[in-house]
């Protein structure tokens, strides 16, 4: 077999480094689950983020009503 | 309950997943253990990378935060025409060049000048007499040669990337590539005879 010691410094500083790569993976884990809570909030509240926006701007957070009873019936063909 | 629902809660994960096959199952469920199987993989490798080109555990280790930060939000945009190892270490060589490059404010960092005077002076130096230099000078000597030169031997020896790799990955034509390369192992071996010319 043909021998690389790039190969063989690659797997030493994988070894010698182990504590630093679990040391980043905890980091990264806690932002991981600072943005997904963030995320949560948002998801949870962007409705009444997006109502609130709509009554600031002068709008009714209600949807229109289309159906307003102008005396015809609801339907085409009925008493 | 939640006793019932645990293991609903956390499936487990098949082992034996290609890395492709685990950035999908990732890209669907959005589970994060699926991130953490990439990590285990992966991580040692890059952080030995971001350590060989940045010399220094903690800026290795606040760029590999980045690294792995950025391809976590960006798993959903790997298409797949490449490896994923081939991506990662592609984003890692890139972040790492350019936080030198923002460190030395020296733009030169593998963009220097093609016409060198080494291109036509020396002989080629064998791939063997690389590869085969004991680990503890090769630490030394990588260590000695420039980020551009050092970084290009990383991709080629290490990671075994072919010339149309590399080119992509730097946005260099494959004739620069394979001149970089010729010029990177002059140096290597350069520096090989000027630290242990007694042992040759």
């Amino acid at each position: 077999m043909r021998v690389n010691n790039f190969k063989e410094l690659e797997r030493e500083q994988i070894v010698q480094y182990e504590k630093n790569t679990e040391k980043v993976h905890k980091s990264i884990s806690s932002n991981v689950g600072i943005l997904s809570f963030i995320g949560d909030i948002f998801e949870l509240y962007l409705s009444r983020i997006f109502g609130l926006f709509v009554s600031a701007t002068g709008g009714s957070p209600k949807a229109p009503d289309n159906q307003k009873n102008d005396g015809r019936p609801k339907y085409p063909n009925t008493i | 309950m939640i006793n019932l629902l645990y293991p609903l809660l956390t499936k487990e994960i098949p082992t034996g997943l290609s890395d492709e096959d685990v950035v999908q199952e990732f890209v669907v469920s959005n589970n994060v253990a699926y991130f953490d199987i990439l990590y285990k993989r992966y991580s040692g490798k890059v952080f030995g990378k971001c350590l060989s080109i940045l010399k220094s555990e903690s800026e290795a280790e606040d760029a590999m935060q980045e690294i792995f930060m950025k391809i976590l939000l960006n798993l959903s945009k790997f298409s797949g025409r490449s490896k994923f190892s081939t991506w990662l270490y592609s984003i890692t060589y890139n972040f790492c060049i350019d936080s030198i490059r923002r460190k030395k404010k020296d733009k030169s960092v593998l963009v220097e000048d093609m016409s060198s005077e080494h291109d036509t002076a020396e002989d080629d130096v064998e791939d063997r007499f690389i590869m085969e230099t004991n680990v503890k000078r090769l630490k030394v000597i990588l260590e000695e040669l420039p980020v551009g030169d050092k970084a290009i031997l990383l991709m080629k020896y290490q990671d075994d990337f072919s010339i149309r790799e590399i080119s992509g990955m730097l946005d260099k034509s494959e004739s620069a590539v394979k001149m970089k390369i010729k010029r990177a192992k002059q140096k290597f071996k350069k520096l090989h005879s000027e630290l242990y010319k007694n042992t040759l």
